[in-house]
């Protein structure tokens, strides 16, 4: 790895990171991308810069959900490139500016390739960053501790969220074993669509992993698709554990 | 055109590379200008010389040779197993520049002309690449 170029980019690229918040989990559909909207816009608006990438990279969704017209965002290049500027405080990033929303076919390699290429370009200026990750232990999430992992171990904490039905919840347990066995020390779980916490509370002991509080199944939530407000409101409901875990974390 | 952060980044391989080997003469290193990525030889010569120097008289790092190669793209449908090279009629300047910046995205614009896979590779001139030869 390190006779790749990029990696020195990279570092420069993201050396002034406080925290990276890998949001990541064994199965699809849970909510990751849902809960790294929600977080990044609730972190940016207590004031704290923030960035949001999505490293989805062959299905991207994020700025569907913040509601940004892909079509008509001109990207600026100074140094690099720019972040999107959805708020004073929140940028945010997507191949999805690159494809400009077409579908993006690509094999393991490639996806690596892309990642690399992405992260070497872009000019962040944040002191937190969420990533929105792919479902499984991708080729984007490997990629991603990777290279977090040789800028800085102890920025990177995953984010895990679960479901509360046992594939979720089987899927998490796998997932967390393997955490536990590397040297990644996990933000926490949270639970999304669940009636309570107690869901997790057995896995959360038998892994000594913080569990962040649960969101319930939200009805209608769909409609809150595209609207910034309304997902800060939900995020500002339910992601108090969390937030109040990162603001100490960074506090220092 | 961020050629500038690429020359940095390249000089920071070859000061790595130097370390590693415990040496402060670098024999060789080979730049390769794959097609797709589109890189500014000019701009990014310059600023790799300019940064030579600050390199040789910061760090006293020095590069006995250097060497530019230029290369054509070329793809390879996993399908059919056709080989093709770039057309860029095919492609609007507007997909070109997002190719420069990640040549990966290509595969969101063409496909292969045989049988219309998008499920190829690119086997040659894909962007920058860089092999430092310290001895
Ligand atoms: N708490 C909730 N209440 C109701 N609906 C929710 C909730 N959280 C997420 N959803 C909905 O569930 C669906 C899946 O959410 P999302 O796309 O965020 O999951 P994901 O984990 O990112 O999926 P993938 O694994 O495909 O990336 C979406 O339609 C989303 O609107
Ligand atoms: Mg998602
Ligand atoms: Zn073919």
């Amino acid at each position: 790895m390190q006779q790749d170029y990029r990696i020195f980019a990279i570092h420069s690229r993201l050396s002034s990171l406080k925290l990276a918040i890998p949001v990541i989990s064994p199965k699809g559909g849970v909510g990751k991308s849902t809960i790294s909207s929600m977080l990044s816009l609730a972190l940016s608006d207590i004031g704290i810069a923030t960035g949001l990438l999505d490293l989805d990279i062959t299905n991207p969704t994020l700025h569907t959900i913040l509601g940004i017209d892909i079509h008509s965002v001109k990207l600026e290049e100074i140094k690099g490139i720019k972040p999107f500027k959805l708020t004073e405080r929140l940028e945010f990033m997507s191949i999805a500016f690159f494809t400009r929303d077409a579908a993006l076919p690509l094999r393991g390699s490639d996806i690596v390739n892309t990642i690399r290429e992405l992260l070497a370009i872009i000019n962040w200026n944040s002191m937190i960053l969420v990533i929105d990750t792919p479902p499984g232990l991708s080729d984007e999430v490997l990629e991603l501790l990777l290279l977090l992992n040789s800028v800085n171990p102890h920025i990177t904490k995953p984010l895990i969220i679960t479901g509360q039905n046992i594939l979720s919840i089987i899927s998490t347990k796998r997932l967390l074993s393997l955490i536990r066995k590397e040297k990644i020390e996990p933000l926490g779980v949270l639970c999304n669509m669940c009636s309570n916490n107690e869901f997790i509370r057995d896995i959360a002991k038998a892994y000594s992993v913080e569990i962040l509080g649960y969101i319930p199944f939200i009805q209608n939530f769909e409609e809150t698709i595209g609207n910034t407000k309304a997902i800060l409101k939900h995020a500002q409901s339910y992601l108090n554990i969390l937030i109040d875990k990162i603001l100490n974390l960074v506090k220092t | 055109m961020h050629e500038w952060a690429l020359a940095e980044a390249i000089i920071k391989l070859i000061e790595y590379k130097a370390l590693e080997s415990g040496i402060n003469r670098v024999n060789y290193v080979k730049v390769v200008l794959g097609e797709l990525q589109q890189v500014d030889e000019e701009i990014l010569l310059y600023a790799f010389n300019e940064l030579l120097n600050i390199l040789k008289n910061e760090k006293n790092i020095e590069v006995v040779k250097y060497q530019l190669v230029k290369e054509k793209a070329e793809f390879k449908c996993n399908r059919c197993n056709s080989i093709w090279s770039l057309n860029t009629n095919t492609v609007s300047a507007d997909e070109l520049e997002m190719i420069h910046f990640i040549p990966e995205i290509i595969h969101s614009f063409i496909s292969c002309p045989h049988c219309g896979s998008h499920d190829f590779e690119i086997i040659r001139g894909r962007g920058l690449s860089v092999i430092v030869y310290p001895q």
